[in-house]
């Protein structure tokens, strides 16, 4: 534990304090935007925070990332649309709340289930960082696969009423994702002989023209009047917390591990977590993807949890944990310092002071979350002359500025249209952003699992069975399988045909 | 009720119309003498807190002091950096967008990428050329690169190498060997140095090949062996290890422009007097301080040469390269389709 009193030099620094404070502040807001990602502020904050010293560029940095996964609720609860990938699974329970007039109370609730993930994170980091990084590096591509195959089981929890629909709309996602270059070869995909189209739809996009965009036109179609919200009851009781607390705890684990995967991030931690309340809670305050409370809390409390996560290989290993890590990692670099096993050895206070600003952040997630709810709410009543407009501009906002080209608003138009027909036509847009994300992971990691085994599909099954940690997501998925589905059902009757026999 | 909505239908609309075409680009061209008269775009084809991100940045701030402007940088992704060199390429010459690019668009070519290459730029600056050092895992059988060499003879094909896709530098790295050693091994693609590591790492694959910059701290942290330096010469960094050019004479020729390197340019037909105010501007950029203390510590050999020098270096390595990928039958077109002279 050396350079452990490092751990108080954010505390006791007053412009470290303000700077994590402004970090914190900025990012709720960036992340609430739809289309202005963590991402996108960090790399910006790498041209801006050139000149200064490494600390006030470190703890703003840190800021912003914690505001900002943080944020991207706040504008999937009030106007289903996610701010931020991360923030998808809580839209599905925070808008239905909203529409029920407690967008206040899945605020408040989404506030102090982040804090709490994130506390878990960073304790993780503290306490198992070596385990849990050992677990990271041996993590290989085959074991993706799976995780990603257990991604795809989430196309049963996130569709409403037809599973066809939601099998339909998964698979268009998945070619969605698969369109661009060749991440193996280099050829092109998909792309109709079109050189424009080798850069791939950049899933974001997606995300934005069909919760967003498509929102906004669906919107005008309906005609119901903004819900008068309940503002009386923003901060959760103690009773909901605690009665939660068991699930946010198995959430945060989920978080943080998939966080610290390095080909994964806060999204799918998120999603997952969604997909593990749905599993468990047998009895949630209302059924899951009408204003459930358990939704809220798997979403918020893993996805923040992912943040602690993320920083363990990027300390321990010098490998990003998620996207933010990686610029972060790019950020330390111009300023002289590698993060890795030998920073870890030699300069080991940095890990100290991030993990100080990780703490500060936190505290000031709580206090920017908890204040500022009653204005936010006021959202959800705005006249639809007011919202639709401002909808529209901030998804074509988004779409341009993630990699400032004009193209990307034509798909994210073209997305909008096509999310509200399957709107009407009731079909789950949901489970085509899902697909998109999965998409890349499931095909990259499946050929990289057969080419470890130099191409022969024998050698990759036996290698299903003969690797500890493969074969525990195997045996998982298996379980999902029968336990879930029909299959369950089929064998009791067998089981029990054959004991009538006996 | 209706009519209301109409109106709104139709604002709407000319709203999103408006802002779509509401991009172009302002129409006003500034004459050569009073160049810099307006801000400069800096397109960078890599992602932010990559190698060729983190180099462009460094570089600006003193160039920006000579020029007397702002450069304003954006990162601008995908498809191996071609998106940006077309976005670059579709601007007009006036010195006004430079492309900060690594040394991919010379085989986009021959990979069917985009009919691009430096070809259609005028080069500002060459910064820095990057080595590609091959390791293994600490407990690999392999001592030195003769180990891994014999046992890829007597087991061809059979070696797990991490790649990071077709003609990236680990890639790269194994044709070299295949053209001089006639080795073959099983490549497995990652998504970069990163991933690369963690699969060493975790012995997912027996060998790859790693920028220096990436790999130094965990050869001296030993974790895993350098067994050469796909270079002539040794690197500063790891002085201890041997460059394959030193062990391997024979591929002396075949290295002398390979490796990576980043660079600065403008599209083709920009006004002379231009080139020379941004070049002195990046060559005051180069020239900085923290610029050279970063490329010396992050095991990047400075080059630092402009104009026909620059040319030149790009068009051997374009021809040594581009035939390598041919003959080892990745490549989309022939090099000779586009007059690419063989080495």
């Amino acid at each position: 534990m050396a350079g452990m009193s490092a751990l108080l030099i954010p505390f006791t620094d007053i412009s470290m304090v303000l700077y994590i404070a402004a970090g914190v502040f900025t990012g709720i807001y960036i992340g609430a935007i739809p289309g202005l990602s963590v991402t996108m502020a960090v790399s910006l904050l790498i041209s801006f925070t050139f000149s200064w010293n490494i600390l006030p560029a470190l703890a703003i940095m840190v800021g912003i990332y914690t505001g900002g996964v943080y944020g991207g609720s706040r504008s999937a609860i009030l106007l289903n649309i996610p701010g931020a990938p991360a923030a998808v699974a809580t839209g599905l329970d925070g808008y239905p709340l909203a529409k029920l007039g407690e967008a206040g109370r899945a605020m408040g609730l989404s506030t102090t289930q982040s804090v709490i993930g994130q506390f878990f994170g960073v304790g993780i980091l503290i306490a198992a960082s070596p385990l849990v990084s050992r677990l990271a590096i041996n993590f290989a591509p085959r074991d993706y696969f799976l995780l990603s195959i257990m991604g795809l089981f989430l196309v049963g929890s996130l569709s409403r009423g037809s599973l066809i629909k939601a099998l339909i709309t998964a698979f268009i996602g998945v070619t969605v994702g698969l369109v661009g270059m060749d991440p193996f070869t280099g050829q092109g995909r998909l792309i109709f002989g079109n050189a424009r189209l080798l850069g791939g739809i950049n899933f974001v996009v997606v995300m934005i023209g069909l919760f967003g965009l498509s929102e906004a036109f669906f919107q005008l179609k309906i005609r119901s009047k903004p819900v008068k919200q309940k503002i009386d009851k923003i901060i959760p009781s103690m009773k909901l917390i605690l009665s939660n607390l068991a699930l946010t705890l198995r959430c945060s684990a989920i978080g943080t591990i998939i966080g610290a995967l390095p080909g994964t991030g806060g999204d799918i931690a998120a999603l997952m977590a969604y997909d593990h309340a749905k599993r468990t809670v047998k009895k949630p305050s209302r059924p899951f993807g009408e204003g459930a409370f358990e939704g809220i809390v798997a979403a918020e409390s893993a996805n923040n949890a992912a943040i602690g996560g993320a920083f363990i290989p990027m300390m321990t290993l010098g490998i990003p944990g998620d996207s933010v890590t990686a610029i972060l990692i790019g950020a330390l670099i111009i300023h002289g310092i590698r993060p890795g096993p030998m920073l870890m050895k030699e300069q080991p206070e940095y890990f100290w002071i991030i993990v100080g600003c990780l703490i500060l952040s936190n505290i000031f997630l709580f206090i920017f979350g908890m204040s500022g709810i009653r204005i936010f709410s006021k959202v959800v009543e705005i006249p639809k002359s007011i919202i639709i407009p401002i909808i529209i501009v901030l998804s074509i906002l988004g779409s341009y500025t993630i990699n400032n080209n004009t193209v990307d608003i034509y798909w994210m138009i073209a997305f909008g249209i096509l999310g509200y027909f399957m709107k009407i036509y009731d079909y789950p847009v949901s489970t085509m952003v899902l697909g998109v994300i999965l998409s890349p992971i499931i095909d990259s990691n499946f050929r990289r699992a057969v080419q470890m085994t130099q191409g022969s599909f024998g050698g990759f099954v036996q290698s299903l069975f003969t690797n500890p940690i493969t074969l525990i997501l195997l045996l998982f998925i298996v379980f999902m399988l029968v336990s879930q589905t029909q299959a369950k059902c089929v064998i009791i009757n067998k089981l029990n045909a054959v004991r009538k026999q006996g | 009720m209706t009519r209301k909505k109409l109106l709104v239908l139709v604002l709407l609309t000319a709203l999103v119309i408006v802002s779509v075409t509401g991009c172009g680009r302002p129409a006003a061209k500034p004459p050569e003498e009073a160049y810099p008269s307006k801000y400069i775009t800096g397109i960078i084809a890599w992602g932010a807190g990559g190698g060729t991100d983190t180099t462009s940045r460094l570089l600006v701030p003193a160039a920006e002091k000579v020029l007397g402007t702002s450069i304003v940088m954006s990162n601008r992704t995908g498809a191996t950096g071609s998106i940006a060199t077309q976005f670059v390429y579709d601007q007009r010459a006036d010195g006004y967008t430079l492309l900060f690019n690594a040394e991919n668009p010379q085989l986009y070519q021959v990979l069917g990428l985009s009919p691009l290459s430096y070809d259609d730029f005028e080069p500002i600056i060459l910064t820095v050329n990057g080595v590609t050092v091959i390791v293994v895992h600490k407990d690999s059988p392999y001592q030195t690169l003769e180990d891994l060499i014999n046992d890829a003879k007597a087991n061809p094909g059979k070696i797990n190498m991490g790649i990071s896709g077709v003609g990236g530098q680990p890639y790269m790295t194994s044709l070299i060997l295949r053209q001089g050693e006639g080795i073959t091994f099983n490549p497995v693609t990652f998504d970069g140095d990163g991933p690369l590591i963690t699969a060493l790492m975790g012995k997912q694959i027996d060998v790859t090949g790693l920028a220096v910059a990436a790999a130094v701290q965990y050869v001296k942290n030993g974790d895993f062996r350098a067994l050469a330096v796909v270079s002539n010469k040794r690197n500063d960094s790891l002085p201890d290890v041997p460059a394959l050019g030193e062990i391997r004479p024979h591929l002396q020729s075949l290295l002398r422009a390979s490796g990576f390197f980043y660079g600065v340019h403008v599209k083709k037909g920009t006004p002379e007097p231009i080139i020379a105010k941004l070049r002195e501007a990046f060559l005051a950029g180069y020239n900085d301080p923290q610029f050279q203390e970063y490329a010396r510590n992050n095991g990047m050999m400075l080059m630092g040469i402009t104009g026909e020098e620059a040319r030149q270096f790009m068009k051997d390595w374009q021809s040594a390269m581009a035939w390598l990928v041919y003959e080892a039958g990745d490549a989309k077109e022939s090099p000779e389709k586009f007059g690419i002279p063989k080495p």
